[in-house]
């Protein structure tokens, strides 16, 4: 993640950032990457204090490996911006927004600066095509290779398809739809090693005061429909991740259109577009003191959501 | 006198066509494939569609020699992660172990890909251009050119 989009991403930044340094366990590999892309190399230490000071340190470490850094961490001057997954339960999401000034803590649930989102958000908020009644999100297939380096370490991944995959999915739903609370009426979860391979569940949200129903399926054992669709009074929208399209069906289900903004085309639309987009903003949100949709402390429920999945998938299991 | 079953080794099984393609196999009445996979965590899909799959790393000469040992034929389906560099190192010990710890003068086939041939995006015919075009093509083209030489 860091060496194929936050480093590109972060250069097209230039003159506004500079990158310091990276630091990485595996020191040839810290290596490799600085030298791709022109940035000191560091072996990480064992403590986060003893790296060169700088505004902001990205910390894209897997969420098992963490825990020894935040005490230094919290102690630097510097702002983070924390690659997801955040937190296994609220209470730890909680007690690490404490730990700095909310717009100085950044999370990376990229998606919710995607074009799409912003899009969709805007059509739930102005109901063009009526109120919000029902949604699907559905994600996975079988067969990955996903599952390497440290993400085949459930104590260093921290969980399975919803905690380490799915979760960007589940944060751009409840972003766009800007549920206030989330209640789990039903889970199916298979484990297996330790991992959440499969989860269906039924999930109430609650949209302008109103209970919408969720139906999820995450799964690394079937196919699903790889999309989160939106059913609205006068049609539904859908939202592809296999196309990164918004495509608007009938309620007859025959007549199929791409959705573009009034403005131009859909942007930020590549996942690097989408990954500048979110930079910009946690850093517009740092430099204005302002808190807004990159910071940790607004996506509480994401985090809320997830656990009570957990919760609920180990006492059905 | 011709053999009657096959063990066929499956290197990164737990892809979408590698998984794909065991489950095909499996059909088969005279062929036994083998899932190879890294870890038990990506072979779950496979284990729980029945089959018996074996974990661990062809760079360990041991491990690799265990994993291949009974394979009349051993097929790679597999995609290193990383920069282009560490793709192009992964690449290259996995082939070479393959090859130094199967069974004498087993075949091996590397799965490539027509992205390897540097089809234009937007279509065109199918045949070899002079470039790839795209990264994954780039490191496609490699890994044949290595599977090629070693043999």
């Amino acid at each position: 993640m860091v060496a194929r989009y936050h480093l590109p991403t972060l250069h097209a930044l230039k003159p506004v950032v500079r990158i310091d340094w990276l630091a990485d366990s595996d020191y040839k590999k810290a290596r490799l990457i600085g030298n791709a892309y022109g940035v000191k190399p560091l072996r990480i230490p064992e403590q986060a204090s003893a790296l060169p000071a700088t505004d902001v340190v990205l910390v894209a470490i897997p969420y098992g490996a963490r825990g020894q850094y935040w005490k230094s961490l919290r102690e630097r001057s510097s702002a983070v911006y924390l690659e997801k997954p955040i937190a296994q339960t609220v209470a730890e999401h909680r007690e690490m927004c404490t730990w700095f000034a909310p717009h100085r803590l950044g999370c990376g649930y990229q998606r919710r600066s995607w074009g799409g989102t912003l899009l969709l958000k805007e059509l739930i908020e102005t109901e063009l095509f009526g109120s919000l009644e029902r949604i699907r999100l559905g994600f996975g297939s079988p067969g990955t290779s996903q599952w390497s380096g440290y993400s085949a370490n459930v104590g260093l991944a921290g969980g399975g398809v919803l905690f380490e995959f799915a979760v960007h999915w589940i944060d751009q739903m409840l972003f766009c739809t800007s549920a206030t609370s989330v209640n789990v009426q039903g889970v199916q979860m298979i484990v297996d090693e330790g991992y959440d391979l499969h989860t269906e569940a039924l999930v109430s949200l609650t949209v302008k005061n109103r209970s919408i129903a969720c139906d999820m399926t995450i799964s690394r054992l079937k196919d699903t429909s790889e999309s989160m669709e939106f059913d609205f009074k006068q049609a539904s929208v859908i939202a592809s991740y296999l196309t990164d399209d918004i495509i608007v069906k009938s309620k007859t289900g025959r007549c199929f259109y791409r959705l573009l903004p009034d403005r131009g085309p859909l942007h930020p639309k590549t996942p690097r577009q989408t990954l500048h987009s979110h930079w910009c903003e946690f850093l517009g949100g740092i430099r204005t003191a302002t808190i807004n949709r990159t910071s940790a402390a607004e996506c509480t429920l994401t985090t809320e959501l997830l656990e009570a999945l957990y919760r609920a998938g180990s006492s059905e299991s | 006198m011709a053999r009657s079953h096959f063990t066929i080794g499956v290197i990164g099984a737990n892809g979408v066509v590698g998984s794909e393609v065991c489950l095909f196999l499996r059909q088969m009445d005279d062929i036994t494939p083998v899932p190879i996979c890294r870890t038990k965590i990506s072979s779950a899909f496979l284990r729980r569609a029945g089959m018996d799959c074996r974990h661990g790393s062809l760079a360990d000469p041991p491990i690799a020699r265990g994993l291949l040992a009974d394979c009349d034929l051993v097929v790679d389906f597999s995609l290193p992660r990383g920069l282009p560099s560490q793709f192009r190192e992964s690449a290259r010990e996995l082939i070479k172990s393959v090859i130094q710890h199967s069974r004498r003068s087993v075949p091996f086939i590397y799965i490539s890909s027509t992205m390897a041939l540097g089809m234009p995006s937007q279509g065109g015919a199918l045949e070899r251009y002079a470039f790839a075009r795209t990264a994954y093509g780039t490191l496609k083209r490699y890994s044949e050119r290595l599977g090629i030489r070693a043999g």
